[in-house]
């Protein structure tokens, strides 16, 4: 059987999980990437403090893809600044791109996420757009180089699971690009139902963060991503009214009548 | 000149490469924007810094 995998930027990646490194302790960061296994991890941008607990580059395997987030940017030239700033690092070319101006719900904005896609493609980055699940502006993004669609499923941090479910069926079904779903899983089995519907893969942080337990909740995901996956290749049953598994003839009758 | 906003002493111009070693920032771990721009790092033993510089100085962090 052929590898399962699915390709960003030329490169191979064979897990489903990609995980956020927000909201830990550094040490734990480590943990949870063991537990979990996820070929990319994501890290944001700000002020650097001087001394402090240590950078989290320290505490990410170094065979690890890191793939960046533009959070903070409101427009579409901050995050080019924070792409540039984010490769001038050292640490390739990947680049998440999240424009956010909703302080309420943190949701993106698709249009100015659209004109920085634009911008860092030209300048030869891996665009990934974080974006509302709009099959229209998802064209559009593809248009535009973009490597893959990241379409939210609920409110960053919200834990409240995949809410845009039919929305982000039709960007599975119409767009040849892969899809993976960022934002607002909050369960294992949340991220089993989007690769149940054919997505490449998830993005999750605040679900293993918040966790009692997060790396026993990283490597619950990991498992759940590859039951979802599994059924996804499988090909999923038929719905229906109700059918009866068992055969309907050859009863045999217990009482003598 | 400020750097992240804070004020920071400069008696006299100094190189990018030094000022931040002696500010105390890990120079592999920072990336810069003076100005507004991107100071690539292969320019920091170029650049020079006045005392009436803003200079943003970002690291990477945990993030979603």
């Amino acid at each position: 059987m052929d590898k399962d995998i699915f390709k960003l930027g030329g490169r191979e990646f064979s897990s489903r999980l990609i995980l956020g490194s927000g909201k830990y302790p550094l040490p734990m960061m480590k943990e949870v990437v063991e537990a979990g296994e996820p070929d990319i991890v994501t890290l944001a941008l700000r002020r650097a403090n001087i001394g402090g607990e240590g950078n989290i580059l320290d505490y990410i395997p170094p065979d690890k893809t890191l793939l960046p987030n533009t959070s903070g940017a409101r427009s579409a030239p901050e995050a080019l600044t924070l792409a540039r700033l984010a490769r001038d690092m050292g640490c390739g070319d990947f680049i998440k791109i999240e424009v956010v101006n909703d302080p309420k719900y943190l949701l993106p904005d698709n249009e100015e996420t659209l004109q920085a896609v634009r911008l860092v493609v030209k300048e030869g980055f891996v665009a990934l757009p974080y974006m509302n699940p709009d099959l229209v502006m998802a064209h559009k993004m593809a248009d535009a180089g973009a490597a893959a669609i990241m379409p939210l499923g609920a409110p960053i941090g919200s834990n409240r699971g995949l809410t845009t479910k039919e929305l982000v069926r039709l960007i599975v079904e119409e767009i040849k690009l892969p899809v993976i779903v960022d934002a607002g899983l909050g369960r294992p089995s949340q991220a089993c139902q989007a690769l149940e519907l054919g997505v490449a893969a998830v993005m999750v942080n605040t679900a293993v963060a918040t966790a009692g337990d997060p790396p026993a909740m990283a490597k619950a995901f990991a498992l759940a991503v590859r039951a979802g996956r599994a059924g996804y290749l499988a090909g999923l049953g038929r719905t229906g009214k109700g059918e009866a598994s068992s055969p309907l003839t050859g009863f045999l009758r217990t009482e003598a009548g | 000149m400020l750097i992240n906003g804070q004020p920071y002493p400069l008696d006299e111009s100094r190189l990018l490469s030094e000022l931040l070693t002696e500010a105390g920032y890990h120079p592999d771990r920072v990336a810069v924007i003076l100005g507004g721009r991107v100071v690539p790092r292969t320019d920091w033993e170029t650049t020079a810094i006045r005392a009436d510089d803003c200079l943003e100085v970002i690291a990477f962090v945990g993030g979603g």
